[in-house]
């Protein structure tokens, strides 16, 4: 049995390895590129959301390569996610494909993941079950980790690339590593890798913060590597929703990080008082942290017809004239052009260099 | 806060199926109760343009309503739909939706928006949480429960005719003289009699029980089921199915009835609308589809006699 789980973002490095371990025979997908985009997109409804269209376009290049398994997180609402699965395979049976399809029903609970993982692999007990997710889970922290330290050293490199060589050694080191201790010494060198670069510690760069749905931030395909051509501009990237912080909201695998889901209610409460599915309660909270936190500005991603994101969007669009604080709200789907993102996104960072420096010297400019 | 005497209620969304409800339990209360009038193109216009783009077009409606009422009432009645039913929830933009308002409308005044939780809490719940809100206290909540036990109309009949179609959909697409773009009135000028039906919890259980995953979304239930009802309707010769664009869980709801169930039985149309539809392609599409739909009714009766 070739299993295989559709991408995202970093995601598919944190288990591959360690399922394989365990007997799995993993097939992740081809990374996605716009053949697989323009796949999902030819089989899927017409306003279904960008992460369902990558998500199919996934699913049916691994089958074409031989895989035969599929297993899709589940849930149950209000966001579409929770019925991707179902509609997928619906969609995947009439297109001709043999496969066997596990739904996770609820990726909240901790014991339904972890049946998931012992059905799949050759775990007997239970308590190695939680050992090996645990262990997943760290290894998605440690990613996080280094790619957060990336995004502070990019903008700040006295080499130019130095940084990206260094980013990319070190998720290899962590990606191999697959037991707890191995896992340790792989983040201390992943660490020492990334603090090799040079970096010229008196820049203070441009800061701007990345908000969003979470599936659109964490996937570069997904969001035109939005965060990527950020850096490139010589701006440090804040991003304001990680994959293992949100697993640690529901799991506790990190003992010392606050829950994040909680905190964002608490800043986000004058505006949104409920959390309306989604990452809608973090993208409203995180917006009003990041302003008060001194950074320069915000950027929203979220997919087109993205129901909890609209929802933050309209309230984020009132706390950006509130606040006086420059929010950037991008919309994707199969539509969006490179060359019409990069002249926002540039218009967007000219703005926010203008208001650091002040009006007064921009007038002495002109 | 000022006293609050004339409460307003937006006629948009669910005010279409709860409206009655809603003025019926605020006037028990005491207060004068407004409702907006049926959506116009100012409305809309005001709707759009104090929407983001991306949203749908009911809720830009809703928050034209909102806007209109703004000036005239002392405060606006939007309750928090977070799930009217066990098992199912409503989409994320009525969860959201008092919040929205507040961020999307300038100079709204104080809006009323009782948590409606039955997923979690009871309507126990939502009655104290608005009598909270109101600033009422020491009341009996039984005479309150009573009203919104009151049932709601199930079945709609509109004009007359032999020839019987089925109108399928969310109710505040269905029920809005503009956002139906006047399906309900043209079908009608042709001498067709038009149906709607809420289908009961007992369908809905069953409708349910034949799909791979209880669908989450309790108007999407609605729809999947009234669609697999009707399809087994003698009465009814053709189904028109109603969907916004954009609108999250239809988009997948539309699928699911096209894959899971056997549309080959009756004459099935699903109408896309957004702000930009225009009347005459709709009318043309409708024709086409009344002309088959009585095509395959004569045929029927052929094969019969």
């Amino acid at each position: 049995m070739k299993l295989t789980v559709p991408h995202m973002g970093m995601l598919y490095m944190a288990y591959t390895e360690i399922l394989r371990e365990h007997g799995v025979d993993m097939m992740p997908p081809p990374p996605p590129t716009t053949a697989t985009l323009n796949l999902g997109v030819k089989h899927s409804p017409e306003f279904a959301c960008l992460p369902f269209k990558i998500n199919l376009g996934n699913m049916i290049e691994s089958l074409e390569n031989g895989a035969d398994a599929i297993l899709m997180p589940g849930g149950s609402g209000p966001c579409r996610f929770g019925y991707y699965g179902v509609v997928q395979e619906q969609i995947l049976r009439s297109l001709g494909y043999e496969f066997a399809m596990t739904l996770t029903d609820n990726p909240d609970s901790l014991s339904d993941m972890v049946k998931t993982i012992s059905d799949i692999s050759d775990i007997k007990t239970r308590r190695q079950g939680y050992s090996v997710f645990y262990l997943i889970l760290m290894k998605m922290a440690a990613l996080d980790r280094v790619e957060a330290m990336y995004h502070r050293i990019k903008p700040r490199e006295v080499n130019r690339g130095e940084a990206d060589r260094a980013f990319a050694e070190a998720v290899r080191t962590i990606e191999r590593a697959t037991t707890y201790r191995g896992l340790f010494s792989a983040w201390r060198e992943a660490r020492r890798t990334l603090k090799d670069v040079r970096t010229d510690r008196k820049h203070r760069p441009l800061r701007v913060g990345i908000l969003g749905e979470i599936f659109v931030v964490i996937e570069p395909f997904a969001n035109m590597k939005v965060e990527r051509r950020l850096l490139d501009m010589g701006v440090e990237v804040v991003r304001g929703v990680w994959l293992s912080d949100w697993l640690n909201d529901r799991f506790r695998f990190k003992p010392f990080r606050k829950n994040q889901n909680r905190l964002a209610k608490k800043w986000a409460y004058p505006y949104l008082k409920y959390a309306s599915g989604g990452e809608s309660i973090e993208s409203v909270g995180k917006t009003i942290k990041f302003s008060r936190e001194g950074i320069d500005g915000v950027i929203h991603i979220m997919p087109f017809t993205c129901m909890p994101e609209l929802v933050a969007s309209t309230i984020m669009h009132r706390i950006s004239s509130d606040f006086n604080y420059p929010v950037l709200s991008l919309t994707f789907d199969e539509h969006v052009s490179e060359a019409n993102l990069q002249t926002r996104l540039e218009a967007f960072v000219d703005l926010l260099e203008r208001r650091k420096k002040g009006w007064k010297a921009t007038l002495e400019l002109t | 806060m000022a006293r609050i005497r004339r409460i307003g209620i937006p006629r948009a969304l669910l005010y279409h199926r709860y409206g009655e409800v809603w003025k019926e339990l605020l006037k028990s209360m005491g207060y004068e109760v407004v409702a907006s009038p049926r959506t116009n193109e100012s409305i809309l216009s005001f709707g759009l343009n104090c929407s983001v783009s991306d949203l749908c077009l009911p809720v830009k409606v809703f928050l034209g309503h909102a806007g209109m009422l703004k000036d005239d009432v002392d405060a606006l009645f939007i309750p928090r739909y977070i799930s009217v039913e066990e098992r199912a929830y409503m989409c994320p933009k009525f969860i959201g939706l008092p919040d929205m308002a507040r961020a999307a409308v300038r100079n709204i005044p104080p809006v009323i928006d009782p948590v409606m939780n039955i997923k979690t809490g009871s309507l126990a719940d939502f009655v104290s949480d608005l009598n909270s809100q109101l600033g009422i206290k020491d009341t009996d909540i039984n005479e309150q429960l009573r009203i919104l036990g009151l049932p709601v109309q199930r079945e709609y009949e509109f004009g007359s005719g032999d020839f019987t179609i089925a109108i399928t959909g969310r109710p505040y697409l269905v029920f809005d003289g503009l956002l139906n773009k006047g399906v309900i009135r043209y079908l009608n000028s042709l001498d067709i009699r038009v149906v709607y039906y809420i289908p009961d919890m007992f369908s809905v259980e069953k409708t349910m029980n034949s799909l791979p995953k209880w669908v989450y979304w309790s108007m999407g239930k609605e729809v999947v089921t009234s669609v697999r009802s009707l399809l087994y309707n003698r009465e009814v010769q053709g189904i028109i199915n109603l969907v916004n664009a954009a609108c999250g869980p239809d988009s997948f709801m539309v699928e699911l009835i096209a894959r899971a169930f056997d549309l080959s039985g009756k004459p099935y149309m699903t109408i896309t609308i957004d702000e930009h539809t225009s009347d005459v392609g709709l009318q043309t599409r409708l024709e086409a589809f009344v002309d088959m739909a009585l095509k395959r009714g004569l045929q029927a009766e052929g094969r019969r006699a």
